[in-house]
């Protein structure tokens, strides 16, 4: 981003920020799509830390910090999203965090959706990682922002979260 | 067969993220359209005086920036980890700590660093065992006495043993007591061992094995102008799960080279229980006594919990209703001021040094105590994972605060503890309607909305 659409967009100008909602909104509602499991409701979240963040935007004094300053707005909306609608005051775990075993991939639409699932259940520096390389249009600078990685680390980061989603779809013996 | 899966299966998987952009791009800048304009920060001006100060201070920033650049690994993690690691560690269903706590002595005229040894292990809902030390000095660094003592409870029976004294007490444990000190020790008191600053002011500093398991290291510092005590700590993240492994802290003592004050070697979360610290066995030649009845309640604590200046506060735990209000129940002696009004502390909720003050909603006085709900007064209302609850007493003859962490507690507890809490303030024979958590939620309700 250049400094003139900086201006513009600091200065609140639809325009501007309607260009900021194209390249990163696909990237918001994955995030948000780990914490709610459910399309209708990151779309409806992801509007929401949009909303946030064009109110919030004259905050903003780095454009190269854009796409982090998004993801934080996400990772804090989906937080608020969470404890809103926490059943219990808390809940505590029985065991430690950890991985769950996901339904395998199959080419059906049925099988994608479980894909969908496992990614969400990967750590978040692989989920992020992934969420970012299929939905950004230069992944690699997106990933030094908001993972702080190079770009061979952003790509090893990936072949990791890839061998873990087979590690976890290995069980149920499925072909791809 | 390959079982990673292929490019395509991610991009179908991850095609719904762009389905229907355009419309929902439409409604946002409807939505936007019709909103405020957002705010932009103005840059505060500054008085001519403090110019010169702050061009140095922004000189120094900028040898900080340069040289955490150029020394500083590339690629590093954000302090994101760390915050993820404190929410994570609130949801734990038992915590282990083992490792050391360090003071420098003086032995024949030299400084020297000697180590004692720390274990604490915490269960949910009601079991915990943990040591101490206490350390008398002279002339800075002369220990004189080491007391050392441990206490431990299974919720059934509780046990505090005495080594120096060589005694033991054991007496029934109140499962509801147990339950809450046992929470207080995983929302407070471990956050405050393992974690110095807030999540935002750690830095990573690079990835080490720790015991064959790769770690992210994240490190805190005081700020160098920082007065009087600094601190500095590390703390060595699982790179896998983000828990914490390991835990060092240092002072930086002015003049003087840093010095070693604790360190966690283990960290170990959701471990087999170690039987071995709840044999309840007193050592050989140690008096051990047996106390009849339970043990004392912390609910409500028999007398003032602050005071000075003639001034005394008395505060429970404070209970968080739902993330939006604090139930705390408090006095204040004397309890009116030279006018005869109510004297009422000054409460206030946020991070330490960045507290904002609550909305107050009494709810009820029972001759001594009184039951309030408080509200942050943040933009959004809520109470963030970091937030205490800040009670300020200050008059002309005295000034002192006290700090808790608002307990979350699950629903039934919290129920239970409302209830049994108003047992000991309303007192026996009395026709006062104890409120319940049913109560307190339409109350919280109604403020928020009215807020």
């Amino acid at each position: 981003m250049n400094s003139s659409d900086f201006e513009r967009l600091t200065a609140g100008e639809p325009g501007a920020f309607a260009e900021v909602y194209d390249r990163y909104a696909p990237l918001v509602r994955s995030i948000c799509f780990d914490t709610t499991r459910n399309l209708a409701q990151a779309e409806d979240l992801a509007q929401e830390v949009f909303l946030k963040a064009y109110q919030r935007i004259g905050q903003l004094r780095d454009p190269v910090r854009l796409a982090g300053w998004l993801a934080a707005i996400a990772r804090r909306a989906c937080h608020d999203w969470r404890r809103e609608r926490g059943t219990d005051r808390l809940r505590f775990c029985e065991s430690a965090p950890e991985i769950e075993a996901a339904a395998p991939v199959m080419p059906e639409e049925r099988d994608i959706e479980l894909l969908r699932a496992a990614i969400s259940e990967l750590p978040e520096k692989e989920r992020l990682a992934l969420h970012i390389h299929y939905l950004c249009e230069q992944p690699a600078e997106v990933a030094r922002e908001i993972l702080g990685l190079s770009s061979s680390g952003f790509y090893k980061r990936i072949d990791r979260a890839r061998r873990r989603l087979a590690a976890i779809l290995k069980p149920l013996g499925v072909e791809p | 067969m390959n079982e990673i899966p292929s490019d395509a299966a991610f991009d179908r998987a991850y095609r719904p993220f762009r389905r229907d952009h355009a419309r929902q791009r439409e409604d946002l800048l409807q939505a936007i359209a019709k909103g405020d304009r957002p705010t932009v920060a103005e840059r505060p001006r500054r008085q001519p005086r403090y110019a010169r100060a702050v061009l140095s201070l922004a000189a120094l920033l900028l040898v900080g920036i340069t040289l955490g650049v150029l020394f500083w690994p590339p690629g590093a993690p954000r302090a994101l980890a760390v915050e993820e690691a404190r929410e994570q560690l609130l949801q734990v269903k038992s915590l282990h700590l083992k490792g050391w706590n360090f003071q420098t002595v003086e032995r024949d005229g030299r400084l020297q660093v000697e180590r004692f040894p720390v274990e604490s292990y915490t269960e949910r809902p009601n079991r915990f065992w943990h040591n101490g030390y206490g350390f008398s000095f002279k002339e800075n660094h002369r220990l004189v006495n080491v007391t050392h003592s441990y206490r431990a409870s299974d919720g059934e029976k509780s046990i505090v043993v005495s080594h120096d004294q060589r005694t033991a007490v054991i007496r029934l444990a109140n499962r509801l007591e147990t339950q809450l000190q046992t929470e207080q020790m995983l929302q407070q008191e471990v956050f405050d061992r393992l974690f110095i600053g807030l999540p935002e002011e750690y830095r990573y500093t690079g990835r080490e094995e720790y015991n064959d398991v790769a770690c992210d290291v994240y490190e805190y510092k005081d700020s160098p102008w920082k007065e009087g005590f600094r601190q500095r700590c590390r703390i060595w993240l699982d790179a896998r799960s983000g828990m914490p492994v390991r835990m060092k802290g240092w002072t930086l003592p002015k003049g003087r080279p840093e010095e070693p004050v604790f360190e966690y070697h283990t960290i170990r979360i959701n471990c087999p229980r170690p039987d071995e610290l709840f044999m309840f066995e007193a050592p050989e030649d140690y008096n051990v006594h047996v106390v009849e009845g339970e043990a004392g309640p912390i609910i409500v604590p028999d007398g003032p919990t602050a005071s000075g200046g003639g001034d005394s506060l008395g505060s429970w735990i404070p209970f968080n209703i739902n993330d939006r209000a604090v139930l705390y129940c408090w006095f204040l002696d004397p309890s009116t001021d030279a006018k005869g009004l109510q004297r009422v502390p000054k409460f206030s909720l946020g991070r330490p040094g960045n507290s904002l003050p609550c909305r107050h909603i009494p709810l009820r006085s029972d001759t001594r105590w009184n039951w309030s709900l408080l509200f942050p007064a943040k933009e959004n209302g809520r109470i963030d994972l970091d937030d205490q609850l800040f009670v300020v007493v200050k008059s002309a003859r005295s000034h002192f605060s006290s700090s808790k962490v608002p307990l979350r507690l699950p629903e039934e507890t919290l129920r239970q503890v409302i209830r049994e809490a108003q047992q000991s303030t309303i007192g026996p024979g009395s026709n006062v309607e104890p409120f319940t958590l049913e109560d307190l939620d339409l109350i919280v309700e109604s403020a928020s909305a009215d807020n």
